[in-house]
């Protein structure tokens, strides 16, 4: 009998193995069709990833420094800028200085002035009133030093300065109120209106912000919900997904993010850090006991922000892209078992964990199997050959909008509604499915000023 | 072409290396599909996926063992995936009140390649799924077992009542001839 079926084998094995049959011309064009310019794309990204995920790090650190640098650049330009406009502005002071030989002017004025007058400045390049005061409280966005310790000591006194965004101007009128004050009290002194305040004193003070006046530190925590987006490959049953995904639930989920927040020009800002990742979940498996599965995933995040705000409240936009550089998983999820000559577990309840053990589970990190549950029909999660989920390399999108509340100089509270998902699967190449997950949460965050 | 350079082309995205490449393997892979398939539509689109897919995942392809091969696994698996999600789950097979027999090789070797190709076309999914990677492709039961997620004695035992369903469509043949 065995002769005879391997003569059969034979038989058939010899015939068909190499036989050949021309198929039709419509299936290479619809081959050229359904390989779309976007699939071919994704095809190369895919090759090469390695290569354009190191491409898309470096654009990110290129574009904040190249961010960050010009900053700098704006800011040392508003410097250079400042004399320029004072030998422009200052011959007015000095034609009103030497008409009206000012008592008061201390001689290191005198003798700033006098060189100033001897230096060559047409008359038509002065500015009017107007333009020197609009100047100055374009550049008056840092509370200068001030020398006058009258008009220190007003500034001091004046509620809310640190918070005033732009900072000083209002406060720039009230000064300036308070110097026509100081005229209309010396003009019975015959002083000159312009020569009164040393203008000087504002410009070379505006200096850029430090780095440390530019931070702060964020610390949030962001309860979510998650949903998982499974595909299989071409050449795995999508029924076991369908299976996972009925055994599957999860019971919670959060993100703790420790990040640095960098203030950046017009209303702009950099976040980046640590975001730490759990997710716990059930699984219902032989409709006896649920467990707790655990995913740990650590991730840093890069993301650039849009905030606007008054005194006391703002908002916030933000997006960007992470990097999971370590993910860790216990626990067990239902091993590929197809439908193909083998029954189907059964993954309908006779026995659910309520909230308690939940909890009890979840504290004492309990992701055993119970003695009912067959050990093969599961992978153990922790197993390095078992695991079907990469340990790094996910790249997620965040995507943010919220509200801020200035609490104090030194203090934010943000709240804002987060969305992240990941880009790549989290599965590893050979698994032979896709799992994306997407989170849907609200953050509740404080911003700390060093 | 050397058949490094005509990867490197398809790699490329070279659409007159990736035709060369069909030209050369899609005859062979047709014919695969057609012992997978239940009807010639079905292996057009089973070679179409295939196709698609190695050009896709030909990155991946190592240079070390045959391309054919590769190939033919990729076209294999496809079909395998295709036969999975049709329903043969429901498809009554009813060959349980049929005495055990052996087949007949006499019986086989008179028959045609096209009329093997039929039969093994006219096999249930799972069978054919078993019967094509055993017979033909030469797999162990170890490996279909692994292939298809089943055990090992699954894997024997479809391929048994695939022989013992040819059998009965070989006799009830064998009687409308008679007749």
């Amino acid at each position: 009998m065995s002769d005879q079926i391997n003569e059969f084998d034979q038989i058939f094995r010899d015939r068909l193995a190499d036989q050949t049959a021309t198929p039709p011309p419509a299936v290479w064009e619809n081959i050229k069709s359904t390989r779309s310019f976007g699939h071919v794309v994704s095809n190369r990204i895919s090759s090469n990833w390695k290569i354009f995920g190191t491409l898309l790090m470096l654009l990110l650190t290129g574009g904040s420094s190249i961010i960050l640098m010009g900053e700098n650049d704006e800011l040392s330009g508003r410097t250079e800028v400042a004399p320029k406009e004072k030998t422009i502005d200052l011959p007015l002071l000095v034609q009103n200085t030497d008409k009206k030989n000012t008592p008061t002017t201390t001689r290191i004025e005198n003798k700033r002035l006098k060189n100033i007058a001897a230096s060559e400045v047409p008359e038509e390049e002065h500015l009017p009133d107007w333009q020197l005061i609009a100047s100055l409280q374009q550049a008056a966005f840092v509370r200068p030093e001030l020398d006058d310790k009258r008009l220190s000591a007003y500034i001091e006194g004046l509620e809310g300065w640190e918070s005033a965004k732009p900072k000083s101007f209002v406060r720039y009128y009230e000064m300036d109120m308070l110097a026509k004050k100081t005229v209309q009290k010396r003009s019975m002194d015959k002083k000159p209106l312009r020569a009164e305040i040393d203008y000087a004193y504002v410009m070379p003070s505006v200096e850029r912000k430090s780095f440390k006046e530019r931070s702060s530190l964020v610390f949030s925590i962001t309860p979510q919900t998650i949903s998982k987006l499974m595909q299989a490959e071409y050449n795995l049953s999508s029924s076991y997904l369908e299976e996972r995904q009925k055994t599957e639930r999860t019971r919670m989920a959060y993100t703790f993010g420790a990040m640095l927040h960098y203030e950046l020009k017009k209303n702009k800002f950099i976040e980046t850090g640590l975001q730490f990742t759990q997710i716990y979940e059930e699984m219902s498996y032989e409709g006896e006991k649920r467990f707790s599965n655990q995913y740990n995933f650590l991730e840093i995040p890069i993301l650039l922000g849009f905030e606007g705000r008054n005194a006391k409240w703002g908002w916030e936009v933000k997006g960007g892209l992470g990097l999971q550089v370590c993910n860790t998983y216990k626990g067990y999820i239902l091993k590929r078992i197809d439908e193909f000559g083998s029954s189907k577990p059964a993954t309908d309840a006779q026995y659910r964990l309520n909230k308690g053990e939940a909890v009890k589970n979840i504290i004492e990190q309990n992701h055993s199997l119970s003695k009912n549950q067959a050990r093969h029909e599961v992978l153990n999660l922790e197993n390095k050959d078992e695991n079907p989920f990469k340990t790094a390399g996910v790249l997620n999108l965040h995507l943010a909008a919220g509200l801020t509340y200035y609490h104090s100089i030194t203090t934010t509270f943000v709240i804002t509604p987060y969305y992240r998902r990941t880009l790549n699967s989290i599965t590893k190449e050979e698994a032979r499915f896709r799992e994306n997950i997407r989170y849907v949460g609200i953050s509740f965050g404080t911003r700390f000023k060093f | 072409m050397d058949q490094k350079k005509l990867i490197q082309a398809c790699l490329n995205e070279e659409e007159a290396a990736q035709k060369h490449l069909y030209d050369i393997y899609s005859p062979k892979m047709y014919f695969v599909c057609l012992r997978y398939a239940r009807h010639d539509l079905e292996a057009q689109d089973m070679l179409q996926d295939g196709f698609i897919k190695v050009f896709d995942k030909l990155s991946s392809f190592k240079s070390k063992g045959s391309f054919e091969g590769w190939i033919r696994r990729i076209v294999v698996n496809t079909s395998l995936n295709y036969c999975r999600k049709s329903s043969y789950k429901n498809e009554q097979i009813g060959i349980e009140d049929y005495q055990d027999k052996t087949v007949d090789p006499k019986a086989i070797s008179a028959l045609g390649e096209q009329e093997l190709l039929k039969l093994i076309q006219q096999l249930p999914n799972g069978y054919r799924m078993a019967f094509n990677l055993y017979v033909i492709e030469g797999y162990s039961h170890k490996e279909i077992g692994e292939l298809l997620e089943v055990t090992e004695s699954t894997s024997r035992s479809q391929l048994a009542k695939a022989k013992k369903w040819m059998q009965i469509q070989l006799e009830k043949q064998k009687i409308r001839n008679h007749v």
